[in-house]
């Protein structure tokens, strides 16, 4: 877009006075429409795929919408029912949950990995793909039945479990364990970030290693007082991605607990709830409620992390 | 200005192209080429089921080979959520499996194609009893073909309650007389791995609350489609196992999660279900043992049973169908041709057509004869005295309700029998649609 921009008003031709209220120069609107014309195809899709079911889920929100029976408007009842609803109560709670002690497991995982794979040691490639494996397959179907065999009563988990004197049974019909297997589930998939934080580390100068060991720092402080904060925008980026991520936490649940969010709504994520009451029971506007609430509070969220940034994320450069 | 007016006829030429594409998809689904016409079939049920359907489907094609048939299935509930985004956006199957509980919903949005036309003609329902054929009729529309009637059943293992040396109870049984055998079968199977329950607890089976209420005198619904039944007639019923949980007797909702989708009954880890009869067939299929035995309800507080007979399931056609007289063939077929109901049996309720059922080989000893003697049985001894409870708009979402959301919080003792109450008639207010 803002390429466009640039090219479309960049003068050719001698540079054309400015005429704040005259009709623009043939030339530049010419320019303008070709980039409009190549822009069409991306800015269709995006107004008939996002902007416009954007709208319409706004709309459907201040309605009792119902897939088979359609709906009236209703005003802010979806969204005042919301709070009386025992159910949404849960869904944020778990959620909440799942992004609060998740996202930090899995970043600190992921680092830990990074670092070790920044070594320059043989090897390394074959490393990297193999940690980075879980994520191309874990959002899939299929890790999450197997997740749900390994996790089962009699399951390598539970047998694992017995070898060490812990006979809980499975995890998948505990309600205190559910919850931090499906974390497990995420945390295992920390490929994406970790790929990230290698790339960053590799951008860290070795001077300034170099001159920490000339003045004698150890290996934790030179992790504290070089790599994090040369590392805090990569680490800035991945803390956002990965907390708007989870939020979003749906398939694996999905199928672990056969769409219940069972056992006794311990893995009832917002969206799997977003979705039974939607397309479970109908009720598509109260649906779309929850739905328009998940984006505003996401959108907070993040911008609490932009706004806080400035206090602990360093560009270099910025000389502060 | 050339290059812009170049890309404008490309882009106005790839758009056209591309709407021509769409618009060849959407009538792609009709599939009118060389006359042949492909039909959308879908149905909720088990493997069992869909092995029957697909078979009885390749015999219709055969005499019909300008006629395909696309089919699908699912699991009951997914297979409204399906249906209702089908709804959504107009493109309901061309012939689906249609429930009592959604009928009212489907007929009142418009959304059912209204069959009488076909009456006589593609469609004979001659052989089906009247009062049956009326199930799937509103406002003088036809608008769902009954396939067959069931009723409940207490499913129950010989073998296993054998192994256990536990008798099944009489026919003649009450509640209480139930209670006893289920702590009585837990309690020997307690030491078996793994362990055997009697039964999962009856109380978040919505219809067998339905069951207790009609013995109660209580017809659950109004005809205006309120509920009839009081918050203190729920908190009674699902207080009546309370005995049977404390005791842990009842099949413990942790196992049952990480059985699904299977139940405590069909995994062999329990010896008794209260279901509808036509799932001895699936039953006998998960379990891999053909000996299940069926027994009607327990006796009501007047030491009668109060049962009735529900039109299993129906056959409807999208009002959306390109193709009505096709669709309409095969649920004839469906319905009434003998080589077709040799193959579907019983498995979706005792045939509704008398032609069908009389012409129905049933081998002895077979799920199918146990299935049809069982109806037969329970009508001849006095059982069957009331017409299934109404089913107002709504009722299917009050069920999901009750059974995958509070009967799953109850077991987990995550809410006691007076949240559950409140919680049902808070969410009755918003999913049943009364007039």
């Amino acid at each position: 877009m803002a390429l466009t921009r640039e090219a479309a008003s960049t003068p050719r031709v001698g540079g054309p006075s400015r005429r704040p209220h005259g009709k623009r120069p043939p030339r530049r609107t010419a320019d303008a429409r070709a980039g409009y014309a190549f822009l069409a195809p991306w800015l269709l899709g995006f107004i008939a795929l996002t902007a416009g079911p954007m709208v319409a889920s706004a709309y459907l929100s201040f309605t009792d919408y119902h897939p088979v029976r359609g709906g009236d408007w209703i005003g802010w009842d979806n969204y005042q029912r919301l709070f009386d609803d025992p159910r949404f109560l849960d869904s944020v709670e778990v959620t909440l949950l799942y992004a609060v002690v998740g996202t930090p497991i899995k970043l600190a995982a992921a680092l830990g990995v990074a670092m070790l794979l920044n070594n320059r040691r043989g090897g390394q490639g074959t490393y990297r793909s193999a940690f980075y494996a879980p994520s191309l397959i874990g959002a899939s179907v299929s890790i999450a039945i197997v997740w749900r065999a390994m996790f089962n009563d009699d399951g390598i988990v539970d047998e694992a479990g017995q070898l060490f004197g812990m006979s809980e049974g499975g995890w998948i019909g505990n309600p205190d364990l559910s919850l931090p297997m499906m974390i497990l589930l995420a945390v295992w998939q920390f490929g994406a970030p970790m790929v990230i934080f290698l790339a960053g580390l590799k951008q860290i100068p070795n001077e300034l290693y170099e001159a920490a060991d000339v003045d004698g720092a150890g290996a934790w402080r030179k992790f504290t007082k070089i790599t994090l904060p040369m590392l805090s925008p990569v680490l800035f980026f991945n803390l956002v991605l990965e907390t708007i991520h989870s939020f979003q936490v749906f398939a694996s649940a999905f199928i672990i607990s056969g769409g219940r969010g069972g056992p006794a709504n311990s893995t009832l994520f917002y969206t799997l709830y977003l979705y039974q009451r939607g397309f479970g029971q109908g009720q598509l506007g109260y649906a779309a409620a929850m739905a328009w609430l998940l984006v505003i509070v996401v959108g907070i969220i993040t911008l609490i992390f932009f706004r806080t940034s400035r206090y602990w994320v360093f560009y270099s450069g910025e000389g502060r | 200005m050339s290059l812009g007016r170049t890309a404008l006829s490309g882009l106005a030429l790839a758009l056209a192209g591309s709407l021509a594409l769409t618009a060849c998809g959407s009538d792609g689904g009709g599939g009118d080429d060389g006359g042949q016409v492909t039909l959308r079939f879908t149905w909720w049920g088990a493997d069992e089921r869909s092995q029957r359907y697909e078979e009885a489907i390749a015999l219709f094609e055969e005499a019909n080979p300008d006629i395909e048939v696309q089919t699908g299935f699912a699991e009951f509930q997914d297979y409204w959520t399906q249906r209702s985004t089908d709804a959504t956006s107009g493109e309901l199957p061309d012939v689906l499996q249609m429930d009592l509980s959604r009928l009212l919903e489907y007929t009142n949005a418009g959304l059912l194609y209204d069959m009488t036309e076909f009456e006589g003609n593609q469609l004979d329902t001659s052989q089906i009893d009247e009062e049956l054929l009326a199930s799937g009729q509103v406002d003088e529309q036809l608008l769902g073909i009954p396939t067959g009637t069931n009723t409940w059943a207490l499913h129950y293992n010989p073998d296993l309650l054998a192994e256990l040396g536990v008798e099944p109870p009489e026919w003649d049984y009450t509640w209480e007389d139930y209670h006893a055998f289920v702590a009585e079968v837990s309690e020997a199977g307690a030491d078996l791995d793994p362990r055997v329950h009697g039964a999962t607890d009856y109380t978040v089976t919505w219809w067998v609350f339905l069951q207790w209420l009609v013995q109660q005198g209580t017809e659950p619904f109004a005809e205006n489609g309120e509920m009839n039944f009081t918050e203190d007639d729920l908190r009674t019923f699902l207080s009546s196992t309370d005995a049977l949980r404390d005791a842990g007797h009842t099949f413990p909702i942790e196992r049952l999660d990480q059985l699904t989708p299977l139940g405590g009954f069909n995994s062999g880890e329990a010896a008794v279900e209260f279901h509808w009869d036509n799932f001895i067939h699936s039953y006998a299929n998960d379990l891999g043992n053909e000996n299940i035995q069926l027994m009607p309800m327990p006796s009501g507080p007047d030491g009668e049973k109060h049962m009735f007979y529900k039109p299993s399931m129906q056959l409807s056609m999208g009002a959306n169908t390109a193709h009505p007289e096709e669709a309409a063939a095969l649920i004839d077929f469906l319905i009434n041709d003998p080589e077709a109901g040799q193959i579907i049996g019983t498995d979706l309720g005792v045939p509704a057509s008398q032609g069908r059922l009389d012409a129905l080989d049933v081998e002895d000893g077979s799920l199918e004869q146990r299935a049809i003697e069982y109806e037969q049985r329970v009508a001849d001894e006095g059982y069957v005295t009331e017409t299934v409870p109404r089913h107002p708009e709504g009722f299917g979402a009050l069920e999901t309700e009750y059974v995958e959301v509070l009967g799953n919080e109850f077991s987990y003792g995550q809410i006691d029998a007076d949240d559950f109450v409140d919680r049902l008639f808070t969410e009755a207010e918003n999913l049943l649609v009364t007039e």
